[in-house]
């Protein structure tokens, strides 16, 4: 093909080849001690405000000591009872030793531990230390019988046992609907008990929904943006950036009065006919739909709209002097373009959304309550914190999880060629 | 003749905010197989009018005919003319191979044809070895050739490319000029090309429009076009140029007296010119002659040397004349000359043919 007067390309194209060699080695020496020396105030920071704070509530998931603490003495001598025959009186002697002293805080901390396994528990204890504190002197396993017959289940010292070691699994099995059986299986909680699953299967399904409509939402908003003369685009962005200026308290309660049954969205409707009586848009799976779609469309637009601003006009311009047809354009390429900021778009709005809490507590109802309703709910109100923990860890294994898989996304596109 | 009209604008106009007019009544004929430049400064609105000619931008006024036929309202997709962007505008997820392939997958050519075409493409800007790479790990010269091939592998009879040589190094540059001319006329294919180098456009084409505010100021042949300047506009684009402001004191024929300060200088008259109106004289620096030469001359003045420059072939002598300074002159380096002196007085002379009287920039264009 070529000719003789064509000059030979390869050439001169082979001396601009590739980038320049990286520079060789690491380097030592006290240039490193000053780099570290920028970094470690960043460093600490990060672990003492973010990894330790997480770390510790996490570890209330499995570590659970209040009973260790309550009744120490108990604890050690249950360390080798068979379990199938009544304890001994050294036990009971040890249980009861552990009442007298044992602190008024401690001691309700252990109980209401205990309660969770065992309904009525917490009663029981708190009534037997009351007993035993009385009447001075009483000894053995039938001084506890006296105080409380139900001392003879011996399902309630086997409660006691298990719940004596520090590390439980308590809590993240019920997380999980789970529980242990009395032969040390592990097995699915009867239905009526059962929750959490339900709840972080509705968790992970809203998510998804609020994700892909976020997702249809977002590609023309950002594609107006992107291709908007820089001005507009400036102000387009502001537009965007506003509603995180408002309180979510405020946008939250503002959807109360638009969505309500008389509210502004109803009263259109069905002054202009269209709706003959007020549909339910609010306080049920709709209204959570709206508001967490408002919420986190930003989280959408702006990575997408970045990914958008990225990309030259030449190559659809190219695709199209090419003779490609419209979908062939977007689909080979455009959207391989944009995938980047579709994939950060969409984790990040997954993510945060799996994680909300607000929005579903103020215009959802009963049943559209997620995952992270009851991590507050535990921490705050029933001030079950190991539960709560463990939700907390079921989260974040999720997240970790979703982190993992769009590590593994084929990261296309990347540096354009010429400029 | 019109059969062999290629492209045709006619009476284009184009404005993006509906007041400035970046393109003025452009007519333009584009003939098979040429290579035809648009030059100019940048923002004279040359990309503007291949952008409409590809279909990218639509026309304010005017129209478009591509083998006589309107093309004014055509998808960009049906107007089958390949393009090389000066961003060469290749796919960066895409291989060399499927980047070529692009345009035939487009047009649902069979497989086996695909493969064919785009080995020939490869082999024709002689990178087969590469087409496994992804534009990003090739050179500015190898994406460009990738984009060149791109743009030709559907066999489109008319291409259109805009700066393409823009973001190469000198060397490269004049390289690729001439793989683009031989690939041309190899092919057969019309070029339509725009560049705001003159060099790179007195190269490569066979005509030249020179743009300049949305207008042509000339179309012409690359030697017409420096022989014989229209007006003092494309006089100062094309090449290196003296000019000197003055007032025409008579016309007749082929020549005219012009009035310079107190002195008077016989000129070529071009185009529009009048009895007391405004002209830029326009000296090509290579046609003025100095000392002893310039005794024979029809116009000689005496000046004074500010600075010698060698430059291999020949010297750039600099000189204060008819009360300009910065006046330059070419001094081939032949036998038995002696340059100049700096500080020296010096005649200079040329002649009337070579001193062009012309409409000057900013009074009347042609
Ligand atoms: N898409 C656009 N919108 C508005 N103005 C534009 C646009 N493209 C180009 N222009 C303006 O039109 C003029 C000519 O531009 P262009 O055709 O790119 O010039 P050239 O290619 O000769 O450098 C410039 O002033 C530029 O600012
Ligand atoms: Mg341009």
């Amino acid at each position: 093909m070529s000719d003789a007067a064509t000059p030979n390309p390869s050439d001169s194209s082979s001396l601009q080849l590739g980038p320049p060699k990286a520079r060789p080695g690491p380097r030592g020496g006290p240039k490193n001690w000053v780099t570290m020396g920028l970094v470690l105030p960043g460093l600490l920071f990060f672990l003492v405000m973010f990894v330790w704070p997480i770390a510790q509530m996490l570890s209330h998931a499995v570590y659970s000591p209040e009973v260790q603490i309550a009744l120490p003495r108990t604890v050690a001598a249950m360390a080798d009872w068979d379990v199938t025959t009544p304890p001994s009186d050294a036990i009971a002697d040890a249980l009861i030793l552990d009442l007298k002293n044992a602190d008024r805080g401690d001691l309700a901390s252990a109980a209401r531990r205990l309660n969770y396994e065992q309904s009525g528990f917490r009663a029981a204890l708190l009534k037997t230390a009351r007993e035993v504190r009385r009447s001075d002197g009483a000894k053995g396993y039938q001084a506890l019988l006296d105080a409380d017959k139900d001392w003879a289940d011996l399902a309630r010292w086997r409660v006691l046992r298990s719940a004596g070691s520090a590390y439980t699994s308590y809590y993240l099995l019920t997380a999980l609907d789970l529980e242990k059986r009395p032969d040390g299986s592990i097995g699915r909680v009867p239905g009526d008990r059962a929750l959490f699953v339900t709840v972080i299967l509705r968790t992970l399904w809203l998510s998804l929904v609020v994700t892909v409509i976020c997702l249809f939402l977002a590609f023309p908003v950002s594609y107006t943006i992107a291709s908007a003369k820089p001005g507009r685009q400036a102000l387009l962005m502001l537009l965007i950036l506003l509603p995180f200026w408002i309180s979510l308290l405020v946008r939250s309660s503002a959807w109360v009065i638009l969505l309500q049954d008389n509210g502004l969205v109803n009263t259109a409707l069905l002054k202009l006919g269209i709706i003959t009586e007020p549909v339910q848009l609010i306080f049920n799976r709709t209204g959570v739909y709206i508001g967490l779609v408002h919420v986190l469309l930003p989280f959408m637009v702006l990575p997408i709209t970045n990914a958008m601003r990225a990309v030259p006009k030449d190559y659809v311009r190219a695709a199209f002097s090419m003779g490609a047809s419209a979908p062939r354009a977007l689909f080979q390429v455009y959207l391989p373009q944009i995938w980047p900021g579709v994939a950060a778009g969409s984790l990040l709005t997954f993510v945060i959304c799996v994680g909300y809490y607000v929005t579903p507590l103020l215009i959802g109802g009963n049943q559209d309550q997620m995952l992270s309703y009851f991590i507050a709910f535990y921490t705050n109100q029933s001030v079950n914190w190991g539960l709560a923990s463990a939700l907390s860890a079921v989260l974040c294994a999720i997240m970790l999880l979703l982190m993992g898989l769009y590590a593994l996304v084929p990261r296309r596109g990347g540096t354009t060629a010429g400029r | 003749m019109t059969s062999n009209i290629h492209v045709q604008f006619a009476g284009v106009s184009k404005s993006y905010d509906g007041r400035t007019l970046i393109v003025d009544d452009l007519n333009l004929e584009i003939e098979k197989g040429e290579f035809l430049t648009l030059l100019g400064p940048s923002g004279s609105g040359k990309s503007t009018c291949l952008m409409m000619l590809a279909g990218f931008e639509p026309l304010s006024g005017g129209d478009i005919l591509v083998d006589q036929v309107s093309v004014g309202y055509l998808e960009p997709q049906k107007r089958n003319i390949g393009m090389v962007f000066q961003s060469y505008a290749l796919f960066p997820h895409m291989s060399v191979a499927d980047n070529i392939a692009f345009p035939l997958k487009a047009r649902g050519r069979p497989k086996a044809e695909i493969r064919e075409k785009v080995a020939g493409a490869l082999g024709m800007i002689q990178m087969d070895h590469m087409k496994d790479r992804m534009p990003g790990q090739l050179s500015g010269g190898q994406q460009q050739r990738v984009a060149l091939a791109r743009a030709l592998v559907f066999e489109p009879s008319l291409v259109l490319m805009d700066e393409p040589l823009g973001a190469l190094d000198k060397q490269l540059r004049e390289e690729m000029q001439y793989e683009i001319m031989h690939i041309q006329k190899r092919l057969g294919v019309t070029v339509v090309y725009v560049t705001h180098d003159q060099t790179e456009a007195l190269t490569m084409s066979d005509r030249i429009a020179v743009f300049n505010g949305g207008r042509i100021q000339q179309l012409a042949r690359p030697e017409v076009l420096y022989q014989n300047p229209q007006n003092a506009f494309v006089a100062s684009f094309i090449g290196e140029n003296n000019s000197v402001p003055g007032t025409v004191l008579s016309l007749k024929g082929s020549e005219c007296r012009v009035r310079v300060g107190t002195d008077e200088i016989m000129a070529h008259p071009v185009g529009d010119i009048a009895e007391s109106k405004p002209v830029a004289l326009s000296l090509r620096p290579e046609r003025v002659v100095l000392g002893s030469r310039a005794q024979a001359a029809d116009n000689r003045f005496d000046a004074v040397v500010t600075e010698v420059i060698f430059h291999g072939d020949h010297q750039r002598v600099v000189l204060d004349v008819l009360g300009q300074s910065g006046f330059v002159v070419k001094v081939p380096n032949s036998a038995g000359f002696e340059p100049p002196e700096v500080g020296k007085a010096v005649s200079v002379g040329w002649t009337i043919k070579d001193c062009h009287a012309l409409a000057p920039i900013g009074g009347s264009t042609a």
